[in-house]
């Protein structure tokens, strides 16, 4: 209820805490009991009641949501298969992988070093060849 | 927090962090069982869309579990998953926002059949099949439907108070650590909000 001035009263300050306090899950007994009283009384304080009265009671109406039964499955499907992507091998497998990439490396190397001695070789055979050919000549 | 002071609840929760920790994946499948509804409920409630809620909360437990070493054994797991879960569902609500804006900044064409109904009041879509939420029968249907609306159009931070508060049942000291602010600023939110919620009522009773 307001006054003459059109603020509110002392007892519409207190209804309107005690109507936050009840919203916010309940208020003692004495206190329900005078915020009784005042709302019978008042009007502008009666709605504020009746609102809150109704918001708290769509809010509560809306508990209850559950999640899908294969929810927790789906999340440790997803888990469990990022992890074995960033995984080490496990018994070694990886270990043995590289050591396969360096043998077959080195195996590289060494053909080509080979390869490079053989083909000096000749050259070197043939240059020999041509300058006896011409020293004899 | 000494442990003796810690409710079962919170010390299962350390036991099964701890195994974790150490590589049983059986101990966040625990975890996972143990508070998908409260997760999965909160984020649904947060954006109001089923599969948009499934793909934010498997990410959730997912963030959840990568971030397990780093997570300060002193806060209780429910708080720290819940402030997971609320940051990601306003991260998401952030991203839809963005996305209208641009849909917005098209101009007008032809229209958008995934826009919002014309009148959100009466075309209101609760989230979720009806048998998931038990609608209380004492209220009317157009009383629920405008306080969900505005609900539904309420700031971020007071949204998530709404929910865990009244949904969840969080006191306002645990949403306060859920969201990272102190009690009373909390406190102060939730009743902005449902002074928010009051004023939507306003010619409907």
């Amino acid at each position: 209820m307001r006054d003459r001035r059109g603020e509110k009263s002392r007892d519409c300050e207190r209804a309107a805490c005690a109507i936050e306090d009840f919203a916010d899950g309940g208020i003692g007994r004495a206190r329900w009991m005078l915020l009784r009283r005042h709302v019978a009384g008042c009007q502008d304080c009666a709605t504020y009641f009746d609102r809150m009265g109704a918001v708290v009671e769509a809010l509560a109406g809306m508990q209850g949501v559950k999640a899908p039964d294969d929810f927790a499955a789906i999340v440790m499907h997803r888990l469990l298969a990022g992890l074995a992507a960033n995984r080490p091998e496990p018994d070694g497998k990886g270990h043995g992988r590289g050591t396969l990439v360096w043998v077959a490396a080195a195996g590289v190397g060494v053909a080509v070093a080979v390869g490079l001695a053989v083909a000096r070789w000749a050259l070197g055979r043939e240059a020999s060849e041509k300058l006896a050919a011409a020293g004899s000549a | 927090m000494p442990n003796s002071r810690l409710s079962r609840d919170a010390r299962e929760d350390a036991r099964l962090v701890r195994e974790c920790r150490e590589g049983d994946d059986g101990a966040f499948e625990a975890l996972v069982l143990k508070y998908q509804d409260q997760a999965f409920g909160v984020i649904y409630r947060m954006l109001g869309d089923r599969e948009e809620a499934l793909d934010v909360g498997q990410e959730t437990f997912i963030k959840a579990y990568q971030g397990l070493h780093g997570f300060d054994a002193r806060m209780p797991f429910r708080a720290w998953l819940m402030r997971i879960a609320t940051n990601a569902s306003i991260d998401q609500l952030r991203r839809r926002n963005r996305r209208r804006e641009v849909k917005v900044d098209m101009g007008p064409g032809k229209p958008d059949p995934s826009a919002g109904p014309e009148n959100p009041v009466l075309a209101f879509d609760p989230p979720g099949p009806p048998s998931d939420i038990p609608e209380n029968i004492s209220m009317s249907n157009e009383t629920a439907a405008v306080v969900r609306n505005a609900l539904d159009g309420l700031p971020d931070n007071y949204k998530a108070v709404m929910v865990l508060h009244h949904m969840e049942g969080l006191s306002y000291s645990e949403i306060g650590t859920v969201l990272g602010v102190p009690r009373n600023t909390a406190k102060t939110w939730g009743h902005r909000a449902r002074g928010l919620l009051c004023e939507a009522l306003e010619g409907v009773m």
